[in-house]
């Protein structure tokens, strides 16, 4: 949160941290499946690919801000806990493709341990 | 990625080399609910979508980068997909086939 809070205080930012508030610290982060997008009209390098609606979630598994489109490179299924990376480090996970993308699924969670 | 909705064509005659005979389109993100959410944003379109459209918006400068096959393309939101249906919490929310305030069409 000290990054967001360093922030200047203007309008367009405001809207920008609201959009974005979970994802502006950097690394990976948690996220639970939703549902599916179905797309027959897309980038050739995300044929094949299965895009999935997914909300972030904090450490309790509930969920934070707007629940966003992701690729998935691991079959995840429906209400499962996975993890994710955005940035551009979320082009790297396929092996034959370089799709654009700004979040993909990197694993599903088995358990979570306090 | 985000869902939106093509709310404006933007026509530009001078501008930056990156962005040649692209169609730039203006994307009003929208929540899962199809509500508007947030302002909109300048999209570079590489699917042909046209106006009113639900479309799969990405914001990530590396990889628009590399869809323009321009390492220094100064670009970073673009048009990757026109959505077909979405599926949320096991029931299709959105299905183009059969759009939900088409009106009463001839």
């Amino acid at each position: 949160m000290a990054a967001i809070s360093a922030i200047p205080d203007c309008i367009g930012v405001e809207i920008l941290v609201d959009f974005y508030h979970f994802r502006l610290e950097e690394g990976m982060y948690l996220g639970r499946v939703m549902g599916r997008v179905v797309c027959t009209q897309k980038d050739p390098q995300m044929h094949g690919l299965k895009m999935l609606i997914v909300t972030a979630i904090d450490d309790d598994g509930a969920a934070i801000g707007q629940p966003f489109v992701a690729c998935d490179s691991t079959d995840a299924g429906n209400g499962e806990t996975v993890f994710l990376c955005g940035g551009s480090e979320a082009s790297l996970p396929f092996v034959k493709q370089r799709p654009p993308s700004d979040a993909t699924i990197l694993g599903i969670v088995d358990l979570i341990e306090k | 990625m985000n869902l939106g909705k093509v709310v404006r064509k933007v026509v530009s005659t001078i501008k930056n080399n990156a962005f040649h005979a692209r169609p730039l389109l203006l994307v009003q993100p929208l929540d899962i609910h199809f509500q508007p959410s947030g302002t909109s944003v300048l999209c570079i379109d590489f699917m042909g979508s046209d106006l009113g459209e639900i479309v799969l918006m990405m914001k990530e400068g590396s990889s628009v980068q590399q869809m323009l096959n321009n390492k220094q393309a100064p670009a970073d939101a673009a048009i990757v997909g026109i959505v077909d249906s979405v599926d949320f919490k096991g029931k299709t929310i959105f299905c183009k086939s059969a759009p939900a305030d088409a009106g009463a069409g001839g």
